[in-house]
């Protein structure tokens, strides 16, 4: 079922995903320099799925940084990671949930100035399509909102949504669709 | 970032500034750090502790070697302590109305 309803969907990007597997086995060695590697072909995704996950800049650097404190504490078991990128994703996503449990009794209402997505350049057109894409983003439930990031934005599989977020393939798919059609009356004005 | 017309052109959120640096300062202590070892692991390191452990075994075993094997200490002789009652028992465990040799009271003594 989710491959018939990934058949229907753009291509996705999983350039990353692959090139991430020398930089752990380099890392699992004590090469200390694969962390830059790492974090160069991750950062943003990683930082992006937390972002969209607790909606809260704070919080998603507290969760980039423990993703990768729990990497180098865990380098010796690195090399027996089969998916790199899957367990990236998922031990933020794991991160983003605890930081949104932690922080639920301080925060009263949803932060929507989070820039969700960025425009490359500097055409200010551009710029306003990303800020209003951000706020549309913003009204979405986190686990819709967190579907759409992992398979748009870092290439996953539905499959491989669901080992990330330990939902089924289905329901992933499901959550990744209504995401877009919300999305899509959200910004029925804007386009 | 994506083919959907609704991403279409956009790309993950820009990571803050110092968030690498912090991040990776933060690994790499991680790294830096020695690796902590479970505690048998620790024993089996301390060159106190094999010392200690082989010293016990050296004595297990030269006990094991030297004691005898049916070495139980020999309990006295029950006849001993039949033969040869200790006379301050034997006046207490004595009943004066069921002695054999009691006298009986003498008439009109009630006191």
């Amino acid at each position: 079922m989710a491959g018939h309803l990934e058949a229907e969907l753009p291509a996705r990007d999983v350039s990353w995903a692959a090139a991430l597997r020398a930089p752990f086995d380099a890392l699992a060695g004590g090469n200390s320099a694969a962390l830059e590697a790492i974090w160069d072909l991750s950062s943003r995704r990683l930082y992006g799925l937390a972002l969209w996950r607790t909606g809260c800049e704070e919080d998603a650097r507290d969760v980039v940084q423990e993703v990768f404190v729990r990497l180098a504490s865990r380098r010796r078991d690195l090399s027996g990671i089969e998916t790199p990128h899957v367990w990236l994703l998922a031990v933020t996503h794991n991160a983003a949930v605890d930081a949104v449990r932690r922080s639920a009794r301080r925060r009263t209402e949803p932060l929507e100035s989070a820039a969700h997505v960025a425009a490359p350049g500097s055409d200010p057109e551009r710029a306003t399509a990303a800020s209003n894409t951000s706020r549309a983003l913003a009204q979405l439930p986190s686990p819709q909102r967190e579907a759409v990031l992992l398979h748009h934005v870092a290439g996953c599989s539905f499959r491989e949504i669901a080992a990330i977020t330990g939902v089924p393939a289905f329901t992933a798919a499901s959550r990744c669709r209504l995401a877009l059609a919300r999305l899509r009356r959200l910004m029925g004005g804007s386009r | 970032m994506s083919d959907d017309p609704l991403l279409r052109g956009f790309e993950p959120p820009v990571v803050p500034a110092r968030l690498r640096e912090d991040t990776l300062a933060a690994a790499r202590a991680v790294l830096a750090a020695a690796p902590r070892r479970d505690p048998w692991a620790r024993l089996a390191a301390s060159p106190a502790a094999r010392l200690a452990w082989a010293a016990s075994v050296a004595a297990l075993a030269a006990a094991h070697v030297l004691l005898p094997r049916d070495g139980h200490v020999e309990a006295p002789p029950a006849s001993a302590t039949i033969a040869r009652p200790d006379p301050e028992l034997a006046s207490i465990a004595r009943l004066p109305r069921i002695d054999e040799h009691a006298l009986p009271a003498p008439e009109g003594d009630r006191s």
